[in-house]
């Protein structure tokens, strides 16, 4: 069997075994796209995202031989993203950076059901979701776009699956407004 | 009023056709792997590596296991042309090999891997001239051929693996093998030239 054909599981071994340099490179060809399209999404900095995706690669790599087989690699590679971006965000506010914007607690059910984007301009729909609060367009980008279920994004926040529910019906509803009442185009 | 959708996870990524996709920045690839290098988490690709490796391999199985097949003889022979690097105007660099004996009962799983990448990052970082070449751990004896009444292959008599490393003299290499972390565990590090 090449390598190319190998299963995430059996390339993770191999790494976790030999740090196989091969191994390393066909997982961070499959991968990396979709990391770093996340972390594009949730920081709206392509720095910024290239910096948490090169700290996840590492902190993976560190860990490998703690990945359980609990979840998907994507799913567990995601969720060393999403810790490698809180950490950075905490750091960031201990410079005195403000933090997440409040929003409404009143939630409209007719709102918080998932959007029809088919009839929405890709650019308005982009600069909506980079509108969002941080805590809220994560839930969303996490689920709405890379489709994790709110079981794995409650792992991967360490919240419970009621609290990703409860902040995407929140993310939905502040997203249609914005996009009912126009957000500037500037998204990275 | 708070209310929640009740269908779970409607429209789990249901705007992934409709928003933009960035692609990572081709530099980032280069940069991750030259951290993880650095770190010792991932072994170099040079090709002079990977060939040090496969050769100490054969090397160490000639000399240990008593293999004198003629494959390996002529690897081994092969391999002495480039056993000593003569740098200009500068020490002559040796190579040696490290033979780790005797092994952990029961170090497995997490604490094995764990084991390994302490012996990785060993390795990527020895200093003052000396260079880590390769290595590899060395698992079951497969067969004992020749050398007539050959003790049986005991825990405390194992060759656990093995350590090809380059420095400027026996006592650096030495000194060297006094830092490896295999002594830590209980086990023997023996250093030999190798043929030049």
């Amino acid at each position: 069997m090449t390598h190319d054909a190998e299963s995430d599981d059996a390339l993770l071994s191999r790494l976790a075994r030999t740090g196989d340099a091969r191994a390393f490179a066909i997982l961070y060809e499959r991968h990396t796209g979709a990391l770093y399209a996340t972390a594009v999404r949730i920081t709206r900095d392509p720095d910024a995202a290239a910096d948490i995706v090169h700290d996840a690669w590492v902190r993976a790599v560190e860990s490998v031989h703690r990945f359980a087989n609990r979840s998907a690699v994507r799913t567990w590679l995601t969720g060393i993203l999403i810790n490698c971006h809180r950490e950075r965000e905490r750091a960031r506010r201990r410079d005195g950076t403000e933090e997440d914007a409040s929003i409404d607690d009143v939630i409209d059910p007719a709102y918080a059901s998932p959007l029809d984007a088919s009839r929405i301009d890709r650019i308005d729909l982009d600069a909506a979701i980079a509108a969002l609060a941080p805590r809220f367009r994560q839930v969303l980008v996490l689920h709405d776009i890379e489709g994790f279920t709110h079981e794995e994004i409650a792992e991967m926040l360490g919240v419970a699956p009621g609290t990703s529910k409860s902040q995407l019906a929140r993310a939905r509803h502040r997203l249609r407004a914005l996009l009912e009442s126009g957000v500037p185009r500037h998204v990275p | 009023m708070t209310a929640e959708p009740n269908d779970t996870d409607a429209g789990r990524g249901t705007l992934r056709p409709h928003v933009s996709h960035a692609e990572p920045p081709p530099a980032l690839a280069a940069r991750v792997r030259e951290t993880l290098e650095a770190r010792g988490l991932v072994r170099s690709t040079t090709g002079g590596a990977r060939l040090w490796v496969v050769r100490a391999a054969l090397i160490a199985a000639g000399v240990l296991l008593g293999v004198v097949g003629r494959g390996a003889y002529q690897e081994a022979r092969e391999s002495r042309s480039v056993a000593a690097v003569a740098v200009p105007n500068g020490p002559r660099i040796e190579q040696y090999v490290l033979l780790l004996y005797g092994d952990t009962p029961g170090d497995t799983g997490a604490v094995h891997v764990a084991r390994e990448r302490e012996y990785g990052r060993w390795a990527s970082t020895l200093g003052d001239g000396a260079r880590w070449v390769g290595g590899h751990e060395l698992h079951e004896v497969v067969a004992r051929l020749g050398g007539g009444s050959a003790p049986a292959d005991t825990a405390s008599e194992r060759v656990a693996g093995f350590f090809v490393i380059e420095a400027r003299s026996r006592e650096q290499a030495a000194e060297v093998a006094r830092t490896c972390p295999h002594l830590r565990y209980g086990g023997r590090v023996v250093v030999m030239t190798v043929a030049s």
